[in-house]
């Protein structure tokens, strides 16, 4: 039955990276701010191109 | 083996809980639900909606490209936005009103100090090389469509780089290139998109900080909790399923000794702050819930490594991880807030951020900006018309100075400042200047010393309300009892059996009523209460809210309606009641858009409702020169159509050939062209007839008080109250002092006590009172020193919000007693000595579980039976 404990091993160290990675999410504060990232995300599309170009001949 | 592949799946979901477990509560600010549908007469509300702003088009409608515009502000943003292609500002969140948005008169020139370097540095500017970035609070900040715009700040001047807009904390952090824009242009650039940032040192802004720090760490103990939770729960799963016992024995000390080690980790790091905060309450002699907790957490953990060690069985590790778990839950619910909101009260807000410093009274001398942070005692300061006093000051040279004194005192009457007279940080010099030399720097000053008073009283306000202590008490001492019983039954017969009977009451007996169901019912009650316009700072808000048995008004004006139409005339030169001439109406327009002063902003009103299907075009083109307020006394209006007085008939002056009566409850302002005066407004205060019912239906049950800052005769207009309801005592002429006391009296009397007040001069006494209810007019942006938001027009709705909080706290007494039934069984069995590790991974999270099910349905039903009369504000239509 190792094959049993070397699964239960590996499946608990990935979990446990799973596990890291929340802590470190929670601890940079992405948990807060729930609606900025999903505006930001969008508004990175919707402008019109013209206006891109517009500003940067200026 | 199936439970082996469930590990991952199951870790993932739990990892991932928090974030989906609150549901997010829909953004509107304060100042949206002001105009929304709710609380306005039908007819009286017709007016096409703002393009812009989304507020109803009361008054002047103007109509550009087939949309309507409020007022002229609004329409030079939406200029703005177009004319740079960022309309889809306009799409992204069109169901919210921004009614905060509306922006009378764009002011940047005050903004110029931010290109002193030290300045810009004390606000948090980082340069880098070519590149610079700041941080800077926007409180305007309400919605997606608020974020779309700030975020895309680059589009109005190419020297912005970018920008970041953070909807939590209400900032926007902006990267720009120093040579091309300067600091007090991009401030500039927020002010006339209707976001004017706050002047704040970062450390005012870091305050929120720490709030947020905590939040962090009861996510990370919550995820970690999770973890643990479940990973325990697939390991104990094989024993309790009685699969193959030859499989179960050669695996069951690996899975034993990972649960030890999860275990360990979850009560080490997850259960820690019970420890420590029961620690804390024991070292001031005070019993909090987290006693009782922490004993169980400690029996559950040693019994459990007993069992282990001497291999009489699995554990509890189940148990006690599940229960760290939920108890965590119940925690992050308590601190659900309305996220639309951002509560924090700093002093620093409330004083300037820098002041001039001079090095000696001559004129001659010219003044250096400072930050008031690096202000010294003994040096020069100059205060200018408009300035805040950022320091007590001893008057060095003052000219033709008076100072308000409002916030600090509540007289708003100003006053005139002799040289060598004292005058405290905070005051606003209404008008001259003065050279004064400091005394106390902010930090020591009177209103400090006030502020600080204050902060000590409210320290009892955040810990546990006097029913949970009376609760906790009560249940440690009554488990304890039963625990020594059940060992005492048992010792004589069986060791063993009486530790283990012992324990296991400890174990079982968890006060997740208290703990769990009271959280989630609160939490829940926060977002119905948000829908109906009332807005808490938390679930313990809630909590208190239930308890309440006096209020206290602060002021009168939350009673009377300024601005009701009916209750302002125009009288003409001969003193006879008549439409309002076209030069006076623009006059008003015209002033009240420069100044704020309160008669203007109601005769500004009435003229909207009344000149509504009159030509526009026969208001006069007055052009703005100068406009200056004199307070206590008037306002001078220079245009270029001469020079216009507003205000009391001697300020006025001239000939006046009519009769002029002052009612008692109304005031007079004359207007007065050069030396002739046009004619009067007569505004009359009457009281607020919903206002006066909901007096009367509070009356039935709460002790009532109105305590104000008005003279006796400017309060002479709640006399129908007092009429109606005689308990009813009024105070007059109460400085923010004499109100704290009053309050602090109440408090020790034993009372819980709800202030309602507009949250700006009143923070000690607010934070005082058990819950500071503000009560937000049009256009505050101001983060109150309040527990709860209210606008003026949802306070009518406040008995049934109060009425709702009873009887939801009535409610989940319900489901604290179905908890003490599941304590009961658990009990009989614990006491009998046989409580399997089995049945307890099973009753306890079940009994947790159904009871905080019950106190959510309960709440909910509550919320629909009381609460469906108001109106929703969440769901404001457009158009």
């Amino acid at each position: 039955m190792e094959a049993m404990i070397i699964l239960i091993l590996i499946s608990l160290t990935v979990a446990v990276g799973f596990l890291i990675a929340f802590l470190r999410i929670a601890g940079s504060g992405q948990f807060e701010d729930m609606i900025s990232p999903a505006v930001r995300m969008l508004g990175d599309d919707t402008p019109p191109p013209p206006a891109q170009t517009e500003t940067n001949q200026q | 083996m199936y439970c082996i592949f469930h590990f991952q799946p199951n870790t993932i979901i739990l990892i991932s809980m928090p974030s989906t477990l609150i549901s997010t509560p829909t953004v509107t600010s304060a100042e949206s639900l002001i105009d929304a549908k709710h609380g306005t007469k039908p007819g009286q509300n017709t007016g096409p909606r703002c393009h812009h702003c989304h507020d109803r088009c009361t008054d002047e409608v103007i109509t550009v490209g087939g949309y309507h515009f409020c007022c002229n502000g609004c329409l030079a943003v939406y200029n703005l936005i177009s004319a740079h292609d960022l309309c889809d500002y306009y799409d992204i969140d069109q169901t919210r009103s921004r009614a905060s948005l509306r922006i009378g008169q764009v002011e940047t020139a005050h903004y110029a100090v931010l290109d002193e370097s030290e300045v810009a540095k004390g606000l948090g500017l980082i340069s880098r090389g070519e590149e610079a970035s700041i941080r800077l609070v926007c409180p305007a900040i309400t919605c997606a469509s608020c974020l779309f715009l700030l975020n895309n700040l680059s589009k109005f001047n190419p020297a912005i780089l970018s920008s970041r807009a953070d909807f939590a904390d209400k900032a926007v952090t902006i990267w720009f290139r120093p040579d091309g824009i300067q600091l007090s242009e991009v401030a500039g650039v927020l002010a006339k998109l209707g976001y004017p940032p706050l002047l704040q040192p970062p450390t005012a802004q870091g305050q929120g900080q720490t709030e947020w720090t905590a939040s962090r760490a009861l996510l990370k103990r919550l995820g970690l909790a999770g973890f643990c939770a479940s990973n325990i729960m697939m390991l104990s799963f094989p024993a309790y399923l009685g699969l193959d016992q030859q499989l179960i024995q050669q695996l069951q000390p690996v899975f034993t000794l990972l649960s030890v080690l999860l275990a360990l980790l979850v009560v080490g790091y997850s259960a820690w702050p019970y420890y420590s905060k029961t620690w804390l309450n024991m070292r001031h002699g005070q019993l909090s819930v987290d006693f009782p907790i922490a004993l169980a957490i400690t029996t559950l953990l040693f019994r459990s490594l007993a069992e282990v060690g001497f291999q009489t069985g699995t554990g509890y590790f189940d148990s006690l991880s599940g229960l760290i778990f939920l108890l965590l839950i119940g925690q992050w619910m308590q601190t659900r807030y309305y996220e639309g909101l951002s509560f924090g009260h700093q002093l620093d807000q409330f004083l300037p951020f820098t002041c001039q410093v001079v090095s000696g009274q001559d004129d001659d001398s010219t003044p250096t900006t400072r930050l008031v942070s690096t202000l010294k005692g003994g040096e020069l300061v100059l205060v200018r018309t408009g300035e805040t006093l950022p320091a007590d000051l001893k008057v060095v040279s003052a000219k033709g100075a008076m100072i308000d004194n409002a916030y600090i005192t509540g007289e708003s009457e100003a006053v005139l400042v002799q040289e060598g007279e004292e005058v405290w940080a905070g005051a606003k010099l209404i008008s001259g200047s003065l050279v004064g030399l400091v005394e106390k720097l902010p930090q020591q000053s009177y209103l400090a010393q006030l502020w600080k008073r204050a902060n000590q009283s409210a320290d009892g306000k955040s810990v546990s309300t006097p029913l949970a202590n009376a609760f906790v008490r009560w249940f440690v001492i009554t488990t304890l009892g039963i625990a020594l019983l059940a060992a005492s039954y048992w010792l004589s017969s069986d060791t063993g059996l009486a530790i283990n009977a012992f324990t296991a009451v400890l174990m079982v007996a968890c006060p997740c009523a208290l703990t769990l169901a009271m959280p989630f019912a609160s939490g829940q009650a926060v977002s119905l209460l948000a829908a109906k316009g009332l807005y808490l700072k938390s679930g313990q808000v809630f909590e208190r809210l239930a308890q309440l048995n006096q209020i206290v008004f602060d002021k009168t004006g939350t009673l009377t309606d300024v601005g009701q139409t009916d209750g302002i005339s125009w009288y003409n030169q001969a003193g006879q009641k008549s439409d309002v001439p076209a030069l006076v109406r623009s006059l008003i327009s015209l002033a009240s858009t420069a100044n704020s002063h309160p008669a203007l902003l109601a005769a500004c009103k009435y003229l909207r409702c009344c000149s509504q299907g009159q030509d526009p075009a026969a208001l006069k083109q007055l052009r703005l020169l100068h406009i200056q307020q004199l307070l206590g006394q008037g306002i001078v209006v220079s245009t270029d159509h001469g020079l216009f007085r507003i205000g009391g008939m001697e300020f006025c002056g001239g000939a006046w050939h009519g009769q002029l009566e002052t009612p008692a409850d109304g005031s007079v302002v004359v207007v007065a062209q050069e030396e002739t005066i046009l004619g009067y407004f007569l505004i009359r205060q009457p009281l607020r007839s919903d206002m006066l019912m909901m007096m009367k239906q509070l009356a039935s049950t709460f002790a009532l008080s109105v305590s104000t800052g008005d003279s006796a005769a400017g309060a002479s207009v709640l006399g129908p109250i007092q009429r109606m309801i005689p308990s009813l005592s009024v105070r007059f002429n109460q400085k923010p002092e004499d109100k704290w006391i009053y309050i602090k009296g109440l408090i020790e009397a034993g009372n819980a006590v709800l202030m309602v007040g507009d949250g700006l001069n009143d923070g000690p006494a607010m934070r005082t009172a058990t819950i500071a209810l503000a009560v937000t007019q049009g256009g505050h942006q101001f983060n109150p020193a309040a527990d709860a938001l209210v606008s003026d027009k949802a306070l009518v709705n406040l008995p049934s919000y109060l009425t709702f909080a009873k009887s939801t706290l009535r409610m989940v007494t319900v489901s604290f007693w179905l908890s003490l039934v599941y304590n009961a069984i658990g009990l009989s069995l614990a006491v009998s000595g046989h409580l399997s590790p089995m049945v307890a991974a099973f009753f306890m999270p079940l009994s947790s579980l159904s009871v905080v099910a019950l106190a959510v349905i309960l709440t909910r039903w509550q919320a629909k039976r009381l609460l469906s009369t108001i109106t929703d504000f969440s769901t404001t239509t457009t158009n």
